[in-house]
């Protein structure tokens, strides 16, 4: 990670009532770095869904889990690790369904991969997972 | 999750969620639309003004709704978008699948013509 960056980190519990949290934490942060609106809600949206794939796949619906963030402020990017300690997703299963398809379910993966510029899974902690992603901003972010 | 409902029109129920339409909040909203096509008796209209969130769940379960309405031949209809709703249903390429209405009247209207 870029020692530069501005840095924040937080930890929710893996509970599906928690998710709110994101929405104000990412649409507070990016608005007022000067992300646009529409930037905030993507990425607000892809970090939700990536949450809800760790508690829904990596703890199978446990609520008593933890959920770690970090997100890396840059000027013309802004990186989210999310970091969770269950089970190991494998990897070449994940794929999003043919849009065509339409029915319910399977839609997450395809908004993150659609949203994000890039999405790497790092299984390689002993417990768990990282999923890294990146947004590169339209404008450069005004840093403190 | 709070749902109003609402009958602009003998026979035309209105389902409106009202708060974030994601995993935490779906499984209610689904019991309750699941409920309201079966009650209805000529149309349903999802108004969605008052969803400031929506995530993959929430459109799974506007897709449930518009396959239960078909099962009964009955118009099924979304209005209102908010920008965070439209933002999804376009990242789904839903936009064609669903009848997306102006308003609550038009669609109304729209059902009312086609019954």
């Amino acid at each position: 990670m870029d020692a530069t960056a501005d840095r924040f980190v937080l930890s929710l519990p893996s509970h599906p009532r928690y998710l709110c949290v994101l929405q104000g934490f990412f649409g507070n942060l990016l608005a007022d770095l000067g992300f646009s609106s529409y930037e905030a809600m993507q990425v607000t949206l892809a970090v939700h869904e990536a949450c809800a794939n760790v508690i829904e796949h990596s703890y199978q619906g446990d609520t008593g889990q933890r959920i770690d963030l970090t997100v890396l402020i840059m000027p013309d990017n802004l990186a989210v690790e999310i970091r969770d300690y269950g089970s190991k997703p494998d990897i070449a299963a994940i794929q999003p369904r043919a849009l065509q398809d339409v029915r319910p379910g399977g839609l997450g993966t395809h908004f993150i991969r659609a949203i994000m510029d890039s999405v790497t899974y790092d299984v390689s902690p002993d417990m768990g997972t990282v999923l890294r992603m990146t947004k590169r901003r339209s404008e450069p972010c005004k840093l403190p | 999750m709070q749902v109003a409902i609402e009958s602009p029109q003998t026979g035309i129920t209105v389902v409106r969620p009202q708060g974030t339409l994601d995993m935490n909040s779906v499984p209610d909203f689904r019991q309750t639309l699941a409920a309201e096509i079966q009650r209805t008796g000529r149309g349903l209209i999802v108004a969605l003004s008052e969803v400031p969130f929506m995530d993959s769940s929430g459109i799974a379960v506007l897709i449930e709704g518009l396959k239960w309405s078909r099962g009964r031949a009955l118009p099924y209809m979304l209005t209102q978008l908010t920008p965070a709703v439209q933002m999804v249903i376009e990242l789904a390429r839903l936009e064609h699948f669903f009848t997306i209405a102006e308003s609550v009247e038009d669609a109304a209207a729209q059902i009312i013509h086609a019954s």
